[in-house]
């Protein structure tokens, strides 16, 4: 089962899509920072063993994506990535899946796009303020714009960033049950230090992003009540062990939504990886 | 000058977590109380105070509980109010009937909340680079403000329990504040006020625990003071604003919007930075006893 690779290209540089065939609507697989569409690699197989077509691509600056210096990386940017691939691959109707910071792209995909929206699906991610909302340390320190001299000094020190990362991906570790630790250790760990460490890759796109971080979630906050005319269904299906992103940030956002479904599983933050042959199983419902 | 060729007397004051260790400078009064901010202690006033001494003033400085050569019990609770009730312990233990509070950085807190107690017991006070109240532009040094939010706890905990990592903080820190100092100014700063922090944090017990504490309620303090803006307003003591130019954190901004908050406030600039009293201790002594 090998996908159709290719390029999409934007103005900003070229977008990489693998599309596994099947029939639609297609899932479109989007990542969050800092990894990129490597996370998904356990859990396509078992979508395109349920028959579907499974896209799913880099954002810029991320991945094998093209990661240009002189552009400016956004979460309206990540948007219009994902009308970009929805274009260009010419999907008529689709079922957007965000995780962790992506889900402002799915959810606002939908809200304009609606009519090419089948469903919406959200592995543990946020969309507007919620009251359980708690952002890993690394990324509100790259949130928070009166340290921006400091977190850039600590970006451009390889030896304190590689610090940082190593104390965030041990917050995420050790929150997992012992049995999925090994296995976090394997697969997120390696895709997270592919993207960030080293003196290139998508620090750029990170730092960046993540400074638009507050910005975006009190821009989502004001479209809430947007979501209630959607008669788009949503799934959220939602690691239980991600002590960030947990269950009540999905309960918070679920209320908004006219048909909303919430799976938990004892999984962590990314449970497409932890638990992907569930996480599956009730995709495939979706 | 260097402050070795002054005389002092050397008191302990007992507070009820433990004493704190105060120099008593003679001369007239009303006594000049120096306080300290934090990460450092009173010696960031050694090249002050021979200026003051030579004038004839009554000097009294004195480590915070927690920092210096003050006591640092084991599990004790820092707190502004007990900044607050040191220099209280300070003016009551020795007999000072009336002070003039002068502070630096995070003094400033016990100097005006000082002030607003004992209106009668202040003769005037002096604030150098230092905080009172929220200021949604003033950028915090980032040392100060990773302690201070609390959605950072964890990541500050862990800076602060890996010494290679806080020693890089500090350093980073330090060259924020030595590089934004004239050259003249530069060799001086890293020379002397940079040891005096590190060892703050290296000897042992150290000024570690205080630290983190005190950054952790700074928000809420700062916070707490802006509702008692309006009382400053009311209070006649003249308040001598002595600022340092430089300070990349404290800017002038800062020394005109607290001119104006006040009700009888002067303000002198000094071409020094954020430790101004050690960059150019003449001038900040010619400032202060004018």
């Amino acid at each position: 089962m090998s996908p159709r690779e290719q390029f999409v290209a934007r103005s900003q540089g070229r977008i990489f899509v693998r599309d596994y065939p099947g029939t639609g609507p297609a899932f479109v697989l989007m990542h969050g920072f800092p990894d990129d569409g490597r996370i998904y690699d356990d859990l396509i197989p078992e979508l395109v063993q349920g028959g579907r077509r499974v896209v799913v691509f880099d954002f810029l600056g991320f991945g094998r994506s093209d990661k240009r210096p002189d552009i400016k990386y956004s979460f309206t940017l990540q948007l219009e990535d994902l009308e970009a691939v929805v274009d260009a691959l010419d999907l008529t109707t689709l079922v957007p899946v965000g995780h962790d910071a992506s889900g402002p792209a799915a959810i606002n995909f939908a809200l304009d796009h609606p009519e090419r929206v089948a469903s919406i699906c959200l592995l543990n991610s946020f969309y507007g303020a919620s009251p359980h909302i708690r952002i890993p340390e690394l990324i509100t320190l790259f949130a928070t714009t009166s340290l921006k001299a400091l977190s850039t000094a600590m970006l451009s020190d390889t030896e304190q960033f590689d610090w940082l990362l190593r104390l965030q991906q041990s917050a995420f570790c050790d929150a997992l049950p012992k049995s999925q630790q090994t296995r976090f250790l394997t697969t997120v760990v390696p895709i997270m230090n592919a993207n960030l460490s080293g003196d290139h890759g998508s620090r750029l796109a990170f730092s960046q992003i993540t400074e638009q971080l507050f910005p975006e979630v009190r821009k989502n906050t004001a479209r809430l009540l947007q979501l209630g005319p959607l008669t788009v269904p949503a799934t959220f299906i939602w690691g239980q062990h991600d002590p960030y992103l947990t269950t009540g940030v999905a309960q918070d956002l679920l209320p908004y939504f006219r048909s909303p479904k919430l799976e938990c599983l004892p999984a962590g933050h990314w449970p497409q990886l932890d638990a992907p042959r569930d996480v599956g199983r009730l995709m495939l419902r979706c | 000058m260097a402050n070795d060729t002054v005389d002092f007397s050397e008191r302990r004051i007992r507070r009820t977590q433990g004493s704190i260790y105060a120099r008593d400078y003679a001369g007239a009064g009303p006594a000049l109380v120096l306080m300290h901010g934090f990460p450092d202690n009173l010696r960031i006033w050694d090249d002050l105070i021979p200026y003051l001494n030579v004038a004839g003033r009554r000097v009294v400085t004195f480590d915070f509980l927690g920092f210096g050569a003050s006591d640092k019990p084991a599990g004790a609770t820092y707190s502004f109010e007990q900044q607050l009730g040191d220099l209280k312990a300070i003016a009551d233990e020795l007999h000072l009937e009336k002070i003039v509070p002068v502070a630096h950085d995070s003094s400033g807190i016990a100097a005006i909340n000082y002030a607003l107690e004992r209106p009668e017991r202040v003769d005037s006070v002096i604030m150098l680079n230092s905080a009172y109240s929220e200021d949604s532009t003033v950028l915090w040094p980032e040392m100060i403000t990773l302690f201070a939010t609390h959605s950072m706890h964890a990541l500050a905990v862990a800076i602060a329990q890996s010494p290679g990592q806080f020693g890089w903080l500090l350093k980073w820190q330090q060259e924020q504040f030595g590089n934004s100092l004239p050259e003249s100014q530069r060799e001086h700063f890293t020379s002397f006020i940079g040891p005096l922090i590190s060892q703050n944090f290296l000897q042992q017990p150290g000024a570690g625990p205080a630290f983190l504490q005190m950054a952790a309620q700074f928000f809420q303090a700062l916070e707490r003071n802006s509702h008692n803006l309006p009382l400053l307003k009311s209070l006649n003591t003249t308040v001598k604003l002595i600022w340092g130019k430089y300070d990349p954190y404290f800017p002038l901004a800062v020394a005109e919007k607290r001119r104006s908050q006040l009700a009888n406030a002067s303000l002198t600039v000094i071409p020094a930075g954020h430790w101004l009293q050690t960059d150019e201790p003449g001038q900040v002594a010619r400032a202060m006893l004018s």
